[in-house]
């Protein structure tokens, strides 16, 4: 129960209370700096700075070796207004490891004998824009220095929103061309915003998404590049939303090249650069032996061309090998994506086609026989000509070994009934007699 | 018992609250968690804080806060402290130059700030 004379005595405790702990310091001082009023925390931060022999009663004497020009704001003639707001007073170097600390003032003047200042310790807000700072500098200079990698930021919705140096040097466009487009489109090699708004949901999921592929320049010209992106988190309570992203670009088209080159010396025939025998048996295994859909097994095609040693010896063996290069040209050509072709020795090539009907591997063979045949090659002005004959083995249940044997078998038979044609190894007699008859 | 005695900490430990009550400086006790357990007349009547008021709540925190800083507050990290300093209180606002004497003894880990005021 307060009584009533006693409730603006209360109030005026609130009052009081209410300033003793507010945590920005509050003065109020005449023209001539004497300070009138202060609260708790204004003497707090300023008592510090109280040197031997001052004292806190004069502002302009007290903030004087740090912020000398106090004095002449003050000289300004305007009966109100804001003398300073936020200026940045620096106490100076600070113990080693401590931040030197910084206040902020800001005196507004009411009359011509009464300002009000307000001061606040900002050492931790200036310690923490200096770091910034200094990261964005340090940044610039990664950047500036980047020549096979370039680094934008792209807002919430996959735009590009930060564009540098790096980037303009990677793909040839300004900031002001690209900023606000959809960064799949400008650098996500023509992918869709769908797809791209997809590939930024995995970011989210798993903390960063990295693709490869071709890149497009603004010149129209390609380089091959590897792209993260990672999300870049603005504070710890934001929603999704409110994400954006960080995206380092790579140019690795001269690692691109260098790793095919290895791995071609691995897998390819140096002089035909189909598969090597042990490449091709080894991937030929795996692929006979990985479960199929709808029970299509594989097809095997044995490759030999015919009368080789003559051209050899004709010609010479660099005649031997232009014919080798080019009946492998054909055969690569000739075959689908996914099949595979080896030079097994010699003159001898293999095809595995995978999932294929017999039916329609031979099909496949005798087309290559045939452009084999009509190939017109000429080496040191003399006219080549050259034919092949083929063995197809397939069907289901079958290993690698066993078609193996099944081809050549055919193969076998093509050679003995005249060359230049495609023997199955489950035909029946007739029909081999019947392509016999045809060729 | 004047303001400068140089065993001002055993007589403190040693008087009655009425002694205390008699001395011409304020006189506020700090237990070993910085909270008010002494607090004189002298000291009621010149900040105008009722004894009621202050009792029992933290000295820097809540009562002084404009003594939270290094020059007090944390003078009280040290084991072992008597010193003496010019210093500006806000007293209502105003600002209230007084003589500050802080002292902590090792063997009662507790506080003492005594004010002086001209």
């Amino acid at each position: 129960m307060t009584e009533p004379g006693h409730a603006p005595v209360d109030e005026h405790e609130a009052l009081l209370q209410f300033l003793y702990l507010c945590p920005h310091g509050m003065a109020q001082f005449d023209r001539t700096g004497t300070i009138l009023m202060l609260n708790p925390a204004f003497a707090c931060l300023t008592m510090p700075l109280v040197g031997p022999g001052g004292s806190l009663l004069n502002l302009i004497e007290l903030l004087e070796p740090w912020l000398p020009e106090l004095r002449s704001l003050l000289q300004d003639p305007r009966p109100r207004g804001m003398i300073c707001d936020g200026t940045r007073v620096h106490l100076g170097p600070a113990e080693p490891g401590q931040d030197p600390t910084v206040l902020a003032l800001t005196v507004v003047r009411m009359d011509a004998d009464r300002h009000m200042a307000v001061l606040s310790d900002v050492t931790r807000q200036v310690a923490f824009e200096r770091r910034l700072q200094e990261s964005e500098a340090w940044f610039a200079a990664v950047v500036q220095g980047a020549d096979d990698y370039a680094v934008l930021g792209l807002d919430a919705d996959g735009r590009v929103s930060a564009w540098n140096i790096s980037d303009e040097r990677m793909f040839g466009y300004r900031a002001e061309e690209v900023t606000g487009r959809d960064a799949g489109e400008v650098v996500g090699c023509g992918t869709s915003e769908l797809a791209f708004r997809e590939r930024l949901g995995e970011v989210i999921r798993d903390g960063w998404h990295l693709d490869e592929g071709w890149r497009t320049r603004a010149d129209g010209s390609r380089f091959w590049g590897t792209c993260i992106i990672s999300p870049v988190k603005l504070g710890a309570d934001n929603a999704g939303s409110q994400n954006r992203y960080l995206m380092v670009v790579r140019d690795v088209t001269a690692r691109r090249h260098s790793a095919r080159e290895l791995r071609r010396a691995l897998t390819a025939d140096h002089l035909t650069g189909v598969l090597n025998r042990r490449c091709f048996l080894e991937r030929a295994e795996r692929e006979i032996a990985r479960p199929r859909q709808q029970g299509r097994a594989c097809c095997l095609a044995m490759v030999d061309v015919d009368h080789f040693k003559s051209v050899n010896d004709t010609h010479g063996h660099a005649a031997g090998d232009a014919v080798l290069c080019a009946v492998a040209k054909l055969l690569r050509a000739g075959v689908r994506d996914g099949d595979l072709v080896g030079r097994l020795g010699g003159e001898e090539f293999a095809i595995l086609m995978p999932a294929t009907e017999p039916e329609f591997a031979t099909a496949m063979a005798e087309r290559i026989r045939a452009e084999v045949a009509a190939l017109r090659l000429s080496y040191e002005g003399q006219a080549l000509r050259v034919t092949i004959s083929i063995g197809v083995s397939g069907g289901p249940g079958t290993d690698l070994k066993q078609l193996t044997a099944n081809a050549d078998a055919a193969l076998y038979r093509a050679k003995r009934n005249g060359r230049d044609r495609v023997h199955r190894s489950d035909e029946p007699t007739a029909a081999a007699s019947l392509v016999t008859e045809v060729w | 018992m004047t303001f400068d005695d140089p065993s001002m900490a055993e007589l403190l430990e040693t008087s009655s609250e009425a002694e205390l009550d008699d001395l011409a400086f304020g006189v506020v006790g700090l237990d070993r968690e910085g909270r008010v357990d002494r607090y004189n007349a002298h000291e009621e009547r010149s900040s105008g804080l009722p004894r009621a008021h202050v009792m029992g709540r933290h000295f820097f925190f809540d009562v002084a806060p404009c003594m939270n800083n290094y020059l007090v507050a944390e003078r009280f990290e040290e084991t072992s402290l008597d010193t003496t300093m010019p210093y500006v209180l806000t007293f209502r606002m105003r600002p209230t130059p007084v003589r500050l004497r802080l002292i902590r003894t090792q063997s009662a880990r507790r506080g003492w700030v005594l004010v002086w005021r001209d």
